[in-house]
């Protein structure tokens, strides 16, 4: 940059040398000429005067002077513009050889631009060879990243699968040991149904259990085993334990009999219970 | 292969009973409702509907009277069948009915009458035909007929409560009436009736007082005192024959006689020509005397424990009457009774050792109670009235008593547990002293 505003500066010097010189030159020319127009307007007038009749002495010696100064300017300014022409050409001729200059500068720095720009370019192609280095390398380590990535992955997948197993197993056995839980308290609720059913059937059976007025029944205990229909109708009664008294255990099955059909529930994994009912009376 | 189904068959069927064995559910029935029997007796299928020997009616109100039993009324009965076949078990239990009773009654020529009864138990099975618990055919006299209908409610009685019915025992009484052509004398009869106050015939009559019958335990003998001779003695005399024997004629007081258990002994009061009677017994057999107490005070009535080892008797030695015990080894006397101003004419009540039967005085009047030995609980089981000499049936279910209704004296029974009271038919005249036969 710099370089180049040097040089520039230098072209810039010497066209203005150029401008001054050429400046200088015509301001001399035209003091020392002056009006060149009349010069010209008298030349064209000369034709006019040879043609005059009257001419005096005076005014021949005045002419022939006036020719002569005429004549030395005209030779003056030839001479003055053979020296400017000399000069023009010395400077066109500086000025061709300034332009060659320039335009072997030019062509030197156009060399030095393009072995620049070659360089630049290999730089470039360098670079882009390292970045496609970098590129490919960056590549093979994300490859490489990657192939890490997916082996952690995998292997965190595999540690996932087995905490997975792991924790289904846990919750497997806590789905086991809730299903118990849930057993146990399902069976504490079915228990508690089966009990609500047993105070019902010994109300039921109760409430028809005729005790004789004053008849001593303290002795008596009878024990009937009795099957149930689903409704609670009762199929059948078996004396298993007789009182030894045939009259009150007589009663006893009466009441199983009149208390028929006994509450018992609708669902049948609960009825399974009061299929069969070992019934005792005994007079407490 | 058939061997193998053989086995699968036994196993399943071991499995079956097993597993059915172990789920049977356990229910203990400790309280019952104390009730009577709620029963139907269908008039029997006779000729001679609603006489007096109708079988279904003398059966409807011995059951009834026992306090046992809830008869139902034969107004309200659906249908009248008499034949089991006929009887839909369905229609009766919705009368709420446990068992029912039919029969028929026809003539079988010589004055004799063939009884067919049937009893149903409604409740037996879960069949809508009813079970036949009992069926019997009798041929008897037609004078017979009301001992046959007495018999009937025995032997359906002892089916159903697993009881001796008491129906066909019977009552002694002393009955006073009126001399037929001097009103101004009374004629006195020793009585002895049904349970149910019929088919009553005197065994003794006389001028003078007749007091205080007994029954032998064996019922063949009747103890009593006798007026007269003007003075009081104690006799036997034969149901059967009439034939009458001389047991006490001490001076002063005979009185009170109470046959033993085992009937060899009679306990007695006797005052020995002193103004107040003391309790001593009689060896039937040997005539030997026994005193038992030996005070200044009114001892009285006395009755012997079941066991024969103890008799209890009424004092007023306390100030008023009341109910003591003596053993007869050691002669030690206990005062049982402290309950009311009144206790009087205890007996032992059959079936049950630690209860006696009563009379007892309270603001209600003279009333029939039990009294448990054990507890000392008083149960009245009379309200109001003037009631006099309480005797308890031989199985302890019901007392007979007499008591005052209009001036007059009527025999009443009561059930023991109070629920069932009412008074027997009785013609005409008083009937007092009323002595309940033993089996």
């Amino acid at each position: 940059m710099q370089a180049r505003l040097k040089q520039s500066f230098g072209f810039s010097f010497v066209f203005h040398l150029f401008i001054a010189v050429v400046f200088f030159v015509s301001l001399s020319d035209s003091l020392m000429s002056i009006p060149p127009s009349s010069s010209v307007a008298e030349a064209q007038n000369n034709k006019e005067i040879v043609n005059a009749v009257a001419i005096s002495e005076d005014d021949l010696s005045q002419e022939i002077r006036a020719q002569q100064a005429a004549d030395a300017a005209a030779k003056a300014k030839a001479a003055s513009e053979a020296k400017q022409l000399a000069a023009a050409k010395a400077q066109a001729l500086a000025q061709i050889q300034q332009a060659k200059q320039e335009q072997a500068a030019l062509a030197i720095k156009q060399q030095a631009d393009a072995k620049k720009a070659a360089e630049q370019l290999a730089q470039l192609q360098t670079q882009q060879k390292q970045a496609a280095q970098q590129l490919a390398q960056t590549q093979a380590q994300t490859a490489a990243a990657a192939k890490k990535a997916a082996d952690a992955q995998k292997q965190a997948l595999a540690a996932q699968k087995a905490a997975d197993a792991k924790r289904a197993t846990q919750q497997q056995q806590a789905v086991a040991a809730q299903k118990t839980a849930a057993t146990a308290a399902t069976n504490t609720q079915m228990q508690n149904e089966i009990n609500r059913y047993v105070g019902l059937i010994t109300q039921a059976i109760q409430a028809q259990w005729t005790q004789l007025p004053g008849v001593d029944q303290q002795k008596l205990a009878t024990t009937m085993l009795i099957r149930l229909a689903a409704d609670g109708t009762v199929l059948q009664v078996q004396n298993v334990g007789s009182s030894g008294n045939p009259a009150l255990d007589r009663l006893a099955l009466t009441a199983v009999y009149k208390a028929s059909p006994l509450p018992v529930p609708t669902d049948p994994a609960l009825f399974a219970s009061f299929r069969e009912l070992k019934v005792q009376f005994s007079d407490s | 292969m058939k061997k193998y189904s053989i086995w699968i068959l036994i196993t399943t069927l071991m499995m079956c009973l097993s597993s059915s064995a172990l789920a049977a559910m356990d229910i203990q029935i400790t309280r019952g409702v104390v009730r009577a029997i709620p029963i139907a007796i269908v008039p029997f299928d006779t000729n001679n509907p609603n006489g007096p020997n109708d079988i279904s009616r003398i059966v409807a109100n011995d059951l009834s009277h026992s306090g046992q039993f809830q008869v139902m009324p034969q107004s309200r009965l659906p249908q009248q069948p008499h034949d089991a076949d006929a009887v839909s078990a369905d229609l009766w239990k919705t009368l709420g009915l446990d068992d029912l009773v039919i029969g028929n009654a026809v003539p079988a020529g010589n004055g004799q009458t063939t009884v067919n009864m049937t009893l149903l138990d409604l409740f037996h099975s879960n069949q809508s035909t009813p079970t036949v618990l009992m069926r019997q055919s009798y041929t008897v006299a037609d004078s017979k007929m009301r001992a046959l209908a007495h018999h009937i409610s025995d032997i359906i009685y002892e089916k159903l409560t697993g009881e001796k019915g008491v129906f066909s025992t019977r009552l002694a009484y002393v009955k006073v009436t009126p001399m037929p052509n001097n009103p101004r004398h009374k004629l006195y009869a020793l009585m002895v009736s049904d349970v149910d106050g019929h088919n009553a015939k005197p065994l003794l009559t006389s001028t003078q007082p007749i007091m205080s019958p007994d029954w032998s335990p064996d019922g063949k003998q009747i103890v009593y005192v006798s007026f007269e001779t003007k003075l009081p003695q104690i006799f036997t005399s034969d149901v059967a024959t009439g034939q009458r024997r001389l047991i006490s004629s001490f001076a002063g007081i005979n009185g009170a006689p109470s046959f033993s258990p085992d009937g060899r002994s009679l306990a007695v009061a006797l005052s020995m020509g002193k103004t107040n009677p003391n309790i001593y017994t009689i060896d039937l057999g040997s005539g030997n005397l026994n005193q038992l107490t030996n005070d200044a005070s009114i001892n009285t009535e006395p009755s012997w424990a079941p066991d024969g080892q103890s008799i209890i008797f009424t004092s007023d030695r306390g100030g008023a009457p009341q109910i003591y015990s003596i053993d007869l080894a050691s002669k030690q006397t206990q005062r049982m009774t402290y309950l009311g101003s009144y206790n009087a004419s205890a007996t032992y009540l059959a079936g049950s050792p630690t209860k006696i039967s009563l009379l007892h005085r309270d603001d209600r009047g003279f009333n029939v109670a039990i009294y448990d030995l054990q507890s000392g609980t008083m149960q009245i089981l009379t309200q109001g009235g003037y009631l006099e000499s309480p005797s308890p049936a031989p199985n302890g279910r019901m007392i007979v008593y007499s008591t005052n209704v209009g001036g007059r004296r009527m025999l009443g029974m009561v059930s023991s547990n109070g629920q069932v009271n009412i008074r027997l038919p009785e013609v005409s005249g008083d009937a007092q002293a009323p002595a309940w036969s033993p089996y």
